[in-house]
């Protein structure tokens, strides 16, 4: 590893009382004493590994970095720990054990696959795809390689790419992993009602032999019938996805948006519940809080935002644009900021949520000539997302 | 479904889901440790906070296996702790390295959970002038950990990175030059004028009248630019004198008030400057105004310092530098608004729009900061 010494001259790192008033202190409460044994500091979550069975996994690691068995096992579990807590530090783990190889360009199989899931996991989507293509180039008849490419070919809104990867997977997969790979992409290319169907032909079969994927199908069902502009179906679906799994994340933000862009944030609040984890939810959560009227839940939660977000900048990090953006939009109520921030955001990645912060952004600055790049980009895939095209209206003055 | 097909497939749907959902990605923050170290007195102290979750993973805390980590079992862990956590950290102020000694452990909240507080004894003068830290917790389990590292001494502070690419961070903690801390502190005093629109409203109102003079019922343009210009000088230095007092007595902390309280009040001062110039009912001149109301809107400024941060060796300094930059920032709306004024001032567009005008304009602003700040909300 290049390790050199960093020497900062004073007169560049100190700028005084400027970087003070911006730094400010770390945040974080004051350190105190706790006032007895008993109390609780933090809540570790559920993990499906005890810390003996972790603790041997990296020493083993520790005396056997090269072992690739050993490192896939770990990087698996680590990964694993991550989705389910949803903590990245867990990443940072799994990265330790592919270090290796995280620069390497002609990795083993294994440590490619893993190393595409952290770096999709990062934002980093060329990376992952790039990623992808090793272990395609090796295993072409790797069906999770290709469902994997063609949907970060579809969120960075390259979808000539993305049906080029499920044309691959068409020649051998099965018709599950077609219609879950084929249909993300058709929903966003004027296929919406065509998409609905085919993923919602895979219901039963799903609820037979993967009971886990049914939340997710419904889910998908619900955003296509908001698509639509069919608001009850989507409804029902949105309601379905969560009796079907009540702790599932995705489907509670998902629903939480619905109800909160159909003006129902009362609801939409309920539906989010203590949105503690999640920034996506916390973001959706303090915005319904606050157009319901629960001024002092949306201050507590607008707070933690800030705090979160200046701590990932004070490590170099940046948040998520399309978090930003809504927050500045529809908390911070500051439209230039929020038209700045969701165009860099939009740059990266061009998922429905991303179009429609640019638009609303543009709509609420009065600058209209900022959103024209999304405009056309969702004319020429043919989106038929209600929402976005009414937008789209009002910015072209019809 | 046949088996390994079937796992193979069920290991691409866990994946897929997160795919689709890209933005679950940074539901939380990954690892970080926060170094503060502070100069300044005697000697050099030193507070490391480490995430729970870390120290979990590194030395393990929670014996119950409960999952709930409690002050009690963070406490048993202490001297676990220091081994670990010394271990990975060296400090060295002017070429000497510091015998680090961890003398409390405490509790702190971030927006990512709880962490312990290691309070280190570092042997160090409060006066070193370069530190050098080498720095590897975490770094061979995680390499996307990093340290963060603040050093302050009174009012300045700095703030630094350290990544696994960082093999020894230095930096120098040398105070800086009392002139430097005079410049900063002018610049900070000149700069919240200009962004404070209460103030510059307020003093406008006082000044739009300071080119005329009553007779009767009516405003009448004074004669000379001279007897405008010792008006002006005699409220903008009755003003600067009263701000002066209380920021004076706040800085040092020997009055305080609630904050709230300040700014609602300088929204009221200016209403009632904005209706005295339209009816002008107060049995007070332009300089009493000034002087009264100064008084409140010295706390205001005193509250911009406070937040700011004094450093406590150069108190006097920074405190003279942020009175005079405000002191800069107000002759400067003065040598714009006075002569406009003064050219202006036989016109009734003068009379009407401007001093009528603006009055209204500017008590109606002042009634919805009022307004904001009673409140506490946005208008």
């Amino acid at each position: 590893m290049d390790r050199r010494k960093r020497v900062i001259p004073k007169a560049i790192a100190v700028s005084g009382l400027h970087l003070a008033s911006i730094v400010g202190s770390y945040g974080g409460s004051p350190p105190a004493r706790p006032s007895d044994d008993s109390v609780v500091l933090e809540r570790l979550p559920a993990t499906p590994f005890s810390r003996s069975q972790l603790a041997l996994v990296r020493e083993e690691l520790a005396k056997y970095p090269e072992n690739i068995q050993l490192v896939t096992a770990a990087a698996n579990s680590y990964i694993k720990l991550g989705k389910s807590t949803g903590d990245p530090r867990y990443f940072g783990y799994a990265r330790a054990a592919l270090e290796k190889w995280w620069d390497a360009p002609d990795p083993p199989i294994e440590v490619a696959r893993f190393r595409a899931v952290i770096k999709g996991r990062e934002h980093n989507y060329n990376g992952a795809i790039d990623d992808l293509k090793i272990v395609l180039d090796r295993e072409p008849t790797d069906a999770q390689a290709w469902v994997d490419l063609a949907n970060y070919h579809r969120v960075k809104g390259d979808y000539a790419l993305a049906n080029e990867a499920a044309d691959q997977l068409a020649s051998f997969g099965t018709d599950f992993q077609n219609a879950v790979c084929r249909g993300s992409i058709m929903v966003v290319t004027g296929s919406a009602r065509e998409a609905y169907d085919l993923l919602g032909g895979q219901l039963a079969f799903a609820r037979q032999e993967f009971p886990g994927s049914v939340s997710w199908l419904l889910v998908m069902q619900g955003n296509i019938a908001r698509i639509l502009g069919e608001f009850d179906g989507a409804d029902r679906h949105f309601q379905e996805a969560l009796q079907q799994d009540v702790d599932d994340r995705y489907a509670r933000r998902a629903y939480g948006d619905f109800l909160l862009r159909r003006d129902r944030p009362e609801e939409a609040l309920k539906v989010l519940g203590e949105p503690s984890i999640d920034n996506g939810a916390l973001v959706l959560a303090t915005i319904a809080a606050e157009r319901s009227g629960n001024r002092d839940m949306a201050d507590t939660w607008e707070a933690i935002l800030d705090d979160r977000f200046r701590e990932l900048r004070l490590r170099g990090g940046e948040p998520h644009g399309r978090f930003e953006a809504q927050v500045l939009l529809e908390v911070k109520n500051d439209p230039a900021g929020a038209l700045e921030i969701s165009l860099a955001n939009w740059d990266r990645q061009k998922e429905a949520e991303d179009s429609r912060n640019v638009l609303a952004a543009a709509l609420a600055s009065g600058d209209r000539d900022a959103a024209q790049p999304v405009i056309d980009f969702l004319r020429s895939s043919k989106t038929e997302d209600r929402e976005l095209l009414e937008l789209v209206e009002q910015l072209e003055g019809r | 479904m046949k088996g390994p097909l079937r796992s193979c497939l069920l290991s691409a749907l866990i994946v897929l889901f997160t795919l689709i959902f890209p933005e679950g990605a940074r539901a939380h923050k990954p690892s970080d440790s926060y170094l503060r170290l502070v100069g300044g007195g005697a000697s050099l102290s030193l507070q490391w906070e480490i995430s729970l979750k870390d120290l979990e993973m590194l030395v393990g805390l929670d014996s119950d296996r409960d999952r709930n980590i409690t002050w009690g079992e963070l406490k048993a862990k202490r001297d676990v702790i220091a081994a670990h956590a010394l271990g990975h950290l060296q400090l060295v102020g002017d070429g000497q390295e510091a015998q680090l000694v961890m003398e409390d452990l405490l509790f702190s909240e971030h927006s990512d959970g709880g962490y312990a507080v290691l309070v280190l004894g570092t042997g160090l003068p409060g006066d070193v002038e370069s530190l050098e830290i080498r720095y590897d917790l975490l770094f061979a389990v995680d390499p996307t950990h990093r340290g963060l590292v603040h050093y302050q001494n009174g009012g300045d502070s700095s703030h630094y990175l350290i990544s696994p690419d960082t093999e020894a961070l230095v930096f120098g903690t040398a105070p800086v030059s009392p002139w430097r801390t005079f410049f900063v502190y002018v610049r900070e005093g000149v700069w919240h004028i200009w962004i404070g629109v209460d103030h510059i409203l307020f003093l406008v109102c006082l000044l739009l009248p300071a080119v005329l003079f009553r007779e009767g019922k009516s405003w009448q343009p004074v004669e000379s630019f001279w007897q405008a210009c010792g008006t002006t000088v005699k409220i903008v230095t009755v003003f600067t004198l009263a701000h002066s007092i209380t920021l004076w007595l706040a800085a040092s902390g020997h009055v305080t008030l609630p904050s709230r309280f300040v700014e609602a009040t300088i929204a009221f001062s200016i209403i009632v400057v904005a209706i005295n110039n339209l009816y002008p009912i107060l049995p007070l001149s332009g300089w009493m105004i000034a002087f009264l109301f100064g008084l409140i809107h010295g706390f205001g400024f005193a509250n911009v310092l406070m937040d700011l941060g004094l450093s406590s060796g150069a108190l006097a300094i920074s405190l003279f530098g942020f009175n005079l930059g405000v002191e800069l920032g107000q002759m400067a709306i003065v040598l714009v608004v006075l002569p406009l004024a003064f050219l202006m001032r036989i016109t009734t567009f003068y009379r009407r729009f401007v001093f009528q005008g603006g009055s209204i304009l500017i008590g109606i602003m002042a009634l919805i900061w009022l307004y904001e700040r009673v409140w506490n909300t946005d208008f």
